[in-house]
């Protein structure tokens, strides 16, 4: 529905303070979100990293700094990242952004909130349109790569 | 099965990846040409400006070919290949035998036949070692010739400006960045460079490089005339793909070695990826070498998932580049040099606010998003690159794609007029895969080979190489 309230949740979280009012008003931090709500008049679709099985980020970094963990989420290690940019331009879901944090610009993306027990965004959904789930269903791991061209 | 890989750098990780993915038995033999495992080949002009430290540019640590049962040979390299025997030939002669083999033994900078180019105090830019050599001379340097504006010798200039040496750049093209930008585009670029001090020449090429009595270097003379002082020359002129050790072979070759969507030669059993292949361009519907660290990887995973009994194709790459130095960023992909009004099989819609320091460029060709240019702001520019995967129509909203506003504003179509509803918009959704919700997102991307042949036979039409 548009409230964006995913948004504001995943700013919150990764503020410095994790407080709602310091986050937006205080802090020295910008307020950023990862997820982004795409709008088209009543469609609306809170659009955050999907964590691909073969990910363009992970291929077009050039430092090593991004990699699919052995759980399938794809995280950025920040201290490697150089701040090329490359993921940022080959993510086709535009998912990656650049972050500035204290004078130093790194890739920032969905981290699936280490911290939670399930991410911020996915708690602050009010009608549950955003859930999340680790498991997969039974036989979805079988339609792996009969003949599918792959980019 | 014994899997032999010839080279260690990305394509190589891609494939052993993809390999042990579906065999974890098969032996594996790297040829590694360096003495050192697989490292971040971009990141050596980041070390030369001491942004990052020597630990930093491996990509990947021994640990990572020891846990993969991974056997590497140091300090050997690719020479010849038998392939009726089944054999490669390596450094001093040694043979080794394969029952699959992958080619990723990359490319070599091209040094142009310059008067004067060989000797010391000339360098390419392209290894640790170039780098090395760089790093021991540059006490001595207090002014330095880079050749070519390209990648390498932009962010190579930047570096050594960055050391306190005095640069000036000569490139043949009229432009920074020739193949990258266009020239409006270009003119932001000249713009940092003065604002940081950097001369630069465009237009114009080195004709000798001109040496003293001990055969030290002392300066460069260019094509108009002019003599340009210096200490060490930078060659950054672009690179070939490896194809010496491969002639005599059977292989084929043209500029590199041709590939299949498999990633197969036309020798059995042997396989190839990364910089020295010619593969097929999504965009242009032709092969070509495109030397990126991105189609790398994706060719190795290719590569060496084949060699293991998979069923990948490559369905072709385009060329992405996202590169910063002395405060401009750019990121671009596809054809993103073709100059508005120039071409009339092409749209070319520009935004450009000098002030607030926008520029954005879209190519459009046949409704399809071909290719663009974005400075300073690139967040979401990912975006674009998307567009250009799915091969989505963009013609309900290509005014919007270049709009004037922010890169994330501009990614929201919302507020330009798009009916929701309308049969249109709501096709393209589907297209995009949105409203499915796959496990694999990326192949939603890619599986619609359909509309990828129609695309491709517009193609071979207008562009003509």
């Amino acid at each position: 529905m548009g409230c964006r309230l995913c948004e504001v949740a995943c700013a919150v979280e990764h503020s410095k303070t994790k407080d709602p009012v310091a986050a937006f008003l205080e802090e020295d931090w910008e307020p950023f979100s990862h997820t982004v709500v795409e709008m088209i008049g009543p469609v609306s679709f809170s659009l955050s990293c999907r964590h691909c099985d073969e990910p363009y980020c992970v291929e077009a970094c050039i430092s090593g700094a991004l990699r699919v963990e052995d759980d399938g989420r794809v995280v950025i290690y920040e201290e490697v990242c150089v701040a090329c940019g490359m993921c940022v331009v080959s993510c086709p879901w535009g998912a990656i952004k650049p972050r500035k944090r204290d004078g130093v610009v790194k890739a920032a993306k969905c981290d699936l909130c280490p911290d939670r027990e399930v991410p911020a965004c996915v708690a602050a959904c009010p009608n549950r349109a955003l859930n999340f789930d680790t498991a997969l269903g039974p036989g979805l791991e079988k339609v792996e790569e009969e003949e599918i061209i792959e980019g | 099965m014994r899997y032999v890989i010839a080279g260690n750098s990305v394509a190589t990780v891609a494939a052993i990846e993809a390999i042990r993915k579906r065999d974890d038995k098969g032996e594996i033999v790297v040829i590694s040409p360096e003495p050192r495992t697989a490292y971040c080949r971009p990141l050596i002009t980041y070390h030369l400006a001491g942004q990052v430290s020597s630990d930093r540019l491996s990509y990947k640590q021994e640990s990572f070919y020891e846990a993969r049962g991974v056997r590497v040979l140091y300090n050997k390299a690719l020479e010849g290949l038998e392939p009726e025997k089944g054999r490669v030939v390596l450094t001093g002669g040694e043979k080794l035998e394969y029952d699959r083999l992958l080619l990723a033994i990359g490319a070599t900078p091209f040094i142009p036949p310059i008067e004067g180019v060989k000797g010391p105090g000339v360098h390419p830019f392209t290894s640790i070692d170039h780098m090395e050599a760089v790093e021991a001379h540059l006490k001595d340097w207090k002014e330095v010739v880079v050749v070519g504006a390209g990648m390498i010798g932009m962010k190579t200039a930047e570096a050594l400006h960055m050391r306190g040496v005095k640069v000036t750049i000569v490139e043949l093209l009229e432009k920074i960045l020739p193949i990258v930008l266009d020239d409006a585009s270009s003119a932001w670029a000249q713009e940092a460079l003065e604002k940081a001090g950097v001369d630069y020449v465009l237009g114009d090429s080195v004709v000798a490089v001109e040496r003293d009595g001990r055969g030290d270097v002392k300066g460069v003379t260019l094509k108009s005339g002019a003599f340009i002082p210096c200490q060490g020359v930078i060659v950054a002129v672009g690179v070939r793909p490896n194809v010496a050790p491969l002639e005599g072979s059977g292989i084929d070759i043209n500029k590199g070695v041709l590939v299949d969507d498999r990633m197969e030669t036309n020798l059995e059993n042997v396989f190839a990826a990364g910089d020295v292949v010619e593969a097929y361009d999504l965009i242009l519907g032709a092969k070509r070498p495109i030397q990126l660290w991105p189609l790398a990887y994706r060719q190795g995973l290719i590569a060496g998932a084949n060699m293991a009994g998979g069923k990948k194709r490559y369905v072709g790459g385009f060329p992405i580049n996202s590169v910063g130095f002395f405060d401009f960023k750019v990121a671009s992909a596809g054809l993103s040099t073709v100059e508005p009004g120039v071409e009339e099989s092409f749209e070319v819609m520009v935004f450009e606010d000098k002030e607030r320091g926008i520029y954005r460029k879209v190519v459009v060709g046949n409704n399809r998003l071909m290719g663009f240019i974005i400075l300073n702001d690139i967040s979401r520019a990912g975006v674009y690159s998307g567009l250009i995967w799915s091969r989505m129509d963009v013609s309900l909203f290509k005014d919007a794609l270049v709009e004037d506003m922010s890169m994330p504003e501009a990614c929201r179509l919302s507020a330009h007029g798009l009916e929701p509803w309308s049969f249109e918009s709501m096709r393209d959704f589907r297209r995009m895969g949105w409203s499915l919700f796959p496990r694999s997102y990326r192949k939603h991307f890619t599986a619609m080979p359909s509309r990828i042949e129609e695309v491709c036979a517009f193609e071979s039409e207008v562009c003509t190489i």
